[in-house]
C-alpha cells in the first residue's frame, strides 16, 4: 500500500473509532470553510485569473477545483474540504427564486420569506410534497408562476443545471480525496420538520404566531413531514448505503423558542425523524447553531452515532452530560465548540493555547473531533495564517 | 420511511399504469429520476 493509501486508511479510522464510541489515535480533525470563504482565499492566493470576483467564480465551475484544490493544498484536515454547503446561483436564477438571493458581493442570502397561509394548514397536512409543488413552489420560485408548459421547461432547466453541477462537484472531490488521501465519507442531508415548516413555509416570525394561534395545526404539519424528512436524509433504499453513511442536519429554531415550546413543537417530531435515521445503523451530524444548552437534556435522548457541532455553550456541561448520560449502546460525539474568532483576534501561539485549554475539556477519553463553532466565512489575514499553524500542531500534537 | 403523495410514483405503482413495460429491466431507471427530482424538490423548501 503506498503513502496516500495509507493515510486514507489511517483518516478512515480515526473516524470509524470516534463514530463508535472507540477513542481514536488522536484527535480528527475536520475544517469546513464557506464556499465563499474558500473562493476569496484563492482570489487572494491569485490562483483565479486576475479580474474574476467572488461572484463570477461562483457562477463560473471551471474554476472551481483549483479553489478547493488551493485550500486542501494549504491547510490540514483529516478530511475533504469542498464547496460547503453551496447554495448554486445556477439553479435559484433559472427559478427566480425568493428565498435564496446572491449579494452584489458574491455571497448567498436567505432573506425572511413565507409562502404558506395560516388558512391552507390543512391542505397542507394532507399531502405537504403535493402541495409544496402544485401550491407553494411558484410561490417563492417565480420563475415557476407561469403556463404549464413553461413551468416544466423552468424545471427542466432547473435539474439540468442542478445535475450538471453537482456532478462536476463530484468529480471534483473524487480528485481531491485521491490527491490528498482523505477517505470517503458518503452521507445525506434532512432536516427537522420544525425548521422545516419555519424556514421558506411559514417563516422565523410566523411561526412564532402560530404557536399561539394555531398549535395543532403546527403540530399536525410537523408529523406530516416526518417520513419526507427520514426519506430526504436516507433515500429510498436505506439498506443498501455504506455503513459509514451519515446525514448532516443543521438546526435552526430551538435558540429562539422557549423549553416549553422546544418540548411541545420542535423535539417530538425530531425525535421521529432522528429514531427513522438511525434505524438501519447509520449515523447522524447534527449543527446545533447558536445556543441549545437549555435544550440539551431533550436533545441527549437521541439515539445512535450521533456527532453535535455546538456553536456556543459550555462544553463542561456537555462532556459531562455526554459522559453521564448518553442512552445506553448510543455514542454522542462533540465537535466545534472551537470559536473561529480566536483566528481572527489571536496570534498563533494564543490559537494553540485555545485549542488546548478546549481539548483538556472535551476530548478526555475521544468522543470529540475537532471543528471549528460554525464555517469559517472569511479566511483574510491573520485568519489563513493562524489556521495553518493550528492545524498542523493539531495534527503533530493531538495524539491520545 | 412510508408516505404518500400523489406527485411521487414508485416504480411499482408506476408500472401498474405502463404494464407493456413490466419485463423490461432498464426501464426500472425511470424510478431514478423520480427520485432526483423528489429530492430537488425536497430541498428546495431548504
Amino acid at each position: 500500500m503506498d503513502d496516500l493509501n495509507l493515510l486514507r486508511e489511517e483518516r478512515a479510522k480515526l473516524f470509524r473509532d470516534v463514530y463508535s464510541g472507540i477513542k481514536p489515535k488522536r484527535i480528527p480533525i475536520m475544517q469546513s470553510p464557506a464556499f465563499e470563504a474558500t473562493i476569496e482565499y484563492a482570489i487572494t492566493c491569485g490562483v483565479t485569473p486576475p479580474g474574476k470576483t467572488r461572484r463570477d467564480i461562483y457562477w463560473e465551475p471551471d474554476y472551481w477545483f483549483d479553489v478547493i484544490d488551493n485550500f486542501n493544498a494549504n491547510f490540514y484536515s483529516d478530511s475533504a474540504v469542498g464547496a460547503g454547503s453551496i447554495r448554486l446561483p445556477i439553479l435559484y436564477q433559472i427559478l427566480g427564486a425568493r428565498c435564496i438571493q446572491m449579494s452584489e458581493s458574491g455571497v448567498m442570502q436567505h432573506p425572511e420569506v413565507h409562502c404558506l397561509e395560516p388558512e391552507e394548514y390543512d391542505d397542507y397536512i394532507a399531502d405537504p410534497m403535493t402541495y409544496q409543488i402544485e401550491v407553494l413552489m411558484p410561490r417563492i420560485y417565480t420563475a415557476l408562476d407561469t403556463t404549464p408548459g413553461r413551468r416544466a421547461m423552468v424545471i427542466a432547466e432547473a435539474l439540468k443545471a442542478n445535475a450538471d453541477h453537482m456532478a462536476k462537484i463530484g468529480g471534483i472531490m473524487a480528485q481531491i480525496s485521491k490527491k490528498y488521501g482523505y477517505p470517503a465519507a458518503p452521507g445525506g442531508r434532512s432536516t427537522a420538520p420544525f425548521d422545516y415548516l419555519s424556514d421558506f413555509m411559514r417563516s422565523f416570525s410566523r411561526i412564532n404566531m402560530d404557536m399561539r394561534r394555531c398549535p395543532d395545526k403546527v403540530l399536525a404539519a410537523c408529523d406530516a413531514l416526518v417520513p419526507l424528512m427520514i426519506r430526504e436524509g436516507l433515500g429510498r433504499t436505506p439498506e443498501k448505503l455504506s455503513p459509514d453513511y451519515r446525514v448532516t442536519i443543521p438546526l435552526h429554531m430551538g435558540s429562539f423558542i422557549s423549553n416549553k415550546q422546544f418540548e411541545k413543537f420542535w423535539f417530538p417530531s425530531m425525535k421521529k425523524v432522528m429514531d427513522g435515521l438511525v434505524a438501519y445503523g447509520h449515523g447522524v451530524n447534527l449543527f446545533v447553531e447558536d445556543d441549545w444548552m437549555r435544550h440539551m437534556e431533550l436533545m441527549n435522548e437521541f439515539t445512535g452515532s450521533i456527532r453535535y457541532q455546538f456553536e456556543k455553550g459550555d462544553p463542561v456541561y456537555i462532556k459531562k452530560l455526554f459522559s453521564e448520560n448518553t442512552p445506553a449502546g448510543s455514542v454522542h460525539i462533540i465537535t466545534g465548540f472551537y470559536q473561529a474568532d480566536n483566528l481572527r483576534y489571536k496570534d498563533e501561539q494564543g490559537c494553540i493555547d485555545e485549542a488546548k485549554r478546549l481539548f483538556d475539556i472535551v476530548a478526555v477519553d475521544g468522543g470529540y473531533v475537532f471543528n471549528f463553532d460554525k464555517g469559517l466565512f472569511s479566511l483574510a489575514e491573520p485568519v489563513a495564517a493562524n489556521l495553518k499553524v493550528l492545524s498542523e500542531w493539531m495534527r503533530d500534537n493531538c495524539a491520545y | 420511511m412510508e408516505f404518500k403523495t400523489k406527485d411521487y410514483y414508485t416504480w411499482d405503482e408506476y408500472v401498474k399504469l405502463h404494464p407493456e413495460i413490466q419485463e423490461v429491466e432498464g426501464a426500472k431507471k425511470i424510478q431514478e429520476y423520480e427520485d432526483a427530482v423528489f429530492s430537488l424538490m425536497m430541498r428546495l423548501f431548504r
